[in-house]
């Protein structure tokens, strides 16, 4: 089974004394350590994250499977598994929205040895948070089925143009899957048709989940408790490598105007359904003047995909991100503050290790090193700089 | 300003302001004295309306940019009462102008001069705003996060001189992210002429986006517009209808992209499908990340079919 996977099993690696690293600073105190070693596991998560492939898959099409089997009732995550994920989730939807701003998400949920499409693709997070809500009330019972999933996803995805990233998470909660047909020829059909799957096991390493991801190049992992199935399901907000197989093409996109003076009532078409009101406020769709009340959104009339000038920038921080900087041991030789924030080095406490840019040789304290690579994705100094 | 708002206790207001400080501040009609006298007296009107409020002014020249105030060591900050005056205020003046000195000082040095090219007297080059309101962005998150108070609230002002800024688009729109992300609504006042790339970032965080076409009422719109209009009576949290006097309704906003291939705005466009790069026309290969976009050929198709 680890022919592939050299990673041993937790109870059979070493030994491991954590408390050692733990270590008493000249007045008796552990506090300094302690802080220090929050501060590493921070940047060490950031240094992890960076080592992204250079293509990578910006437009995303991901389906979220849930389990909604009578797995979801237990309460080892509080108060269930089921709400405790539901609430992740909707955490998960506005930032994935955020982050991928032309990617959409579809939710496939399976219970009593089916699966049902909940909500189809679309690249509304607002829809989708409805749903989320409604996804509350929904009874976990009967057993779950990997395979009907699958197919399912399969079916829905394998339509999609070929330059897009097709993705599909499963959250699963279940050791068990009820399935109609031999399931090592769903993952066979999955492979072939480009799709990755990546798998969180809220319960336990499952065999086969292990064997999904591996064969689709998806990750496996395996929640200890909720907060880090928190920090499971955000993994997945960074694009992945682009398939090798990616074809690549041009995509056509409108960009529209925003017309408020002398525009005639009209109504939005993305809540045609629902009878909107008469306004005047909204975007028009360069190509067909249909007017939508939210960016982005696909045109219903002509298909153009709308989008504004930032959403689009808002990927190009995975595509160019920013640099490391250079850990250095602070000295009073250097300048006496931090570039970014004012604040005036502190060598005794925080600050005893400095950020250094490598490019406009500026330094920055711990916070605004974290804060820059984590949300910013400008150095300032770089950005003070009219030769960069 | 309603002064029973006022109290110790009561959650902070932040305020960032960003200076455009361009070498053609002194053809501005009204002059760079003017200009600077209205900034400080509206960061005097900040600081002075409650204890609880909190400044820091930073200047964007075109070679660098430079936190104003506050005073680096916080020994600076407690100088003797002369005229008058609350102390704060007067270290507020003495600090700003001091740093201004030894910032114009940096910048005529014959060193820098050369090095930054300033003899291209045809296109006055753009200040650093981005990188400054970088800046304050960071010296407001250390503020936000400081104070145990979850109710701090910040704002940015940023004050431009005429001259549109083009270059540096993903550093505004980063800034711009964050700033949303962070809550902290940014507004612009531009001088004399439009800047879309601003107004842009006030639409986006939601702060105020003025065009002022007359500085030597630069004064009053501050104080009406960007105090009263957007802070309120101190107690308002950050958005439009936070104030005291209603603003006119925002201006419509231009979102549209520029082309990579000339600059162009465009309202339709091809978009590359791996790096997002904006061509306004059907391009073989992509310029950005050297990809290929294989170009479907009408005549293969019968071909296929008959196999």
């Amino acid at each position: 089974m680890d022919e592939e996977d050299p990673k041993e099993y937790r109870w059979e690696s070493g030994y491991e004394k954590t408390w050692e690293a733990v270590t008493e600073d000249t007045a008796g105190r552990i506090e300094s350590s302690v802080t220090d070693m929050v501060l590493r596991s921070k940047r060490k998560r950031m240094l992890a994250r960076q080592e992204a492939g250079v293509r990578l898959g910006i437009m995303r099409h991901v389906f979220i499977v849930l389990d909604m089997s009578s797995a979801m009732n237990e309460q080892d995550l509080k108060p269930t598994r089921h709400h405790c994920l539901v609430k992740i989730l909707q955490e998960f939807v506005p930032e994935f929205h955020e982050q991928n701003p032309i990617s959409q998400l579809g939710l496939i949920i399976t219970h009593n040895k089916i699966a049902k499409k909940f909500t189809d693709l679309s690249n509304n997070p607002l829809k989708h948070l409805e749903n989320l809500t409604k996804l509350l009330e929904v009874p976990c019972r009967g057993e779950p089925s990997l395979q009907n999933s699958l197919e399912l996803a399969v079916s829905s995805l394998c339509h999609l143009p070929p330059h897009t990233s097709r993705e599909v998470l499963i959250l699963y909660a279940a050791l068990t899957t009820c399935d109609p047909g031999e399931i090592s020829q769903t993952i066979q059909k999955v492979h072939a048709n480009n799709i990755r799957v990546s798998v969180v096991g809220l319960a336990a390493e499952l065999h086969i989940c292990k064997l999904l991801s591996s064969t689709t190049g998806g990750t496996f992992s395996v929640c200890l408790n909720d907060l880090h199935l928190r920090e499971l399901v955000r993994d997945q907000l960074e694009p992945p490598p682009a398939a090798a197989s990616m074809d690549h093409t041009l995509i056509k996109v409108g960009f529209p105007h925003q017309v408020t003076a002398n525009a005639k009532p009209a109504m939005c078409m993305c809540h045609l359904d629902d009878f909107p009101s008469l306004s005047t406020r909204g975007y028009y769709c360069p190509q067909c003047n249909a007017k939508y009340c939210d960016l982005p959104a696909e045109c219903r009339v002509c298909g153009l995909m709308l989008v504004t000038a930032p959403h689009l920038a808002r990927s190009y921080r995975h595509l160019f991100p920013l640099k490391q900087f250079v850990e250095e041991e602070y000295s009073a030789d250097l300048a006496p503050n931090c570039y970014g924030c004012f604040k005036l080095f502190d060598k005794d406490g925080f600050d005893k290790h400095v950020y250094r840019c490598s490019s406009c040789k500026q330094l920055f304290c711990v916070d605004c090193d974290i804060f820059l690579h984590d949300t910013v994705h400008t150095c300032p100094g770089c950005a003070s700089n009219p030769h960069f | 300003m309603s002064l029973n708002s006022s109290n110790l206790e009561g959650p902070a207001n932040l305020l960032a302001i960003v200076v455009d400080i361009p070498p053609h501040l002194m053809l501005l009609e009204c002059g760079p004295h003017h200009y600077l006298n209205s900034v400080l007296a509206f960061a005097n009107l900040h600081l002075g309306a409650s204890v609880n409020r909190k400044l820091c002014i930073v200047a964007a020249t075109h070679t660098t940019t430079e936190f104003l105030y506050p005073p680096l060591y916080p020994d600076d900050q407690r100088v003797r009462q002369k005229d008058g005056r609350l102390e704060q205020l007067q270290c507020l003046d003495e600090c700003v102008e001091k740093r201004l000195k030894e910032l114009m000082l940096h910048q005529h040095n014959p060193v820098n001069g050369q090095a930054n090219g300033c003899s291209s007297a045809a296109q006055p080059p753009d200040s650093l705003l981005s990188g400054a309101m970088g800046r304050a962005l960071l010296f407001l998150r250390r503020h936000i996060g400081s104070s145990k108070a979850a109710s701090n609230t910040a704002r940015m002002l940023v004050l431009k001189v005429a001259g549109e800024s083009v270059g540096q688009y993903l550093n505004y729109i980063n800034v711009y992210l964050t700033a949303q992300k962070l809550g902290v609504p940014v507004d612009v006042c531009c001088l004399m002429t439009d800047c879309g790339l601003l107004q842009q970032g006030a639409d986006i965080t939601g702060g105020y986006y003025h065009k002022l076409t007359e500085p030597q009422s630069l004064l009053q719109t501050l104080v009406v517009l960007f105090s009263l209009g957007s802070w309120g009576g101190g107690s308002g949290k950050g958005g439009r209808s936070g104030g005291v006097v209603a603003l006119p309704p925002p201006d419509t906003v231009d979102y549209r992209a520029a082309c990579f291939c000339h600059r162009a705005l465009v309202n339709m466009a091809n978009v590359c499908s791996n790096c997002l790069s904006v061509y306004c026309k059907t391009v073989p290969l992509c310029s950005t990340c050297n990809v290929f976009f294989p170009i479907e050929m009408p005549m293969k198709r019968p071909a296929k079919k008959r196999r």
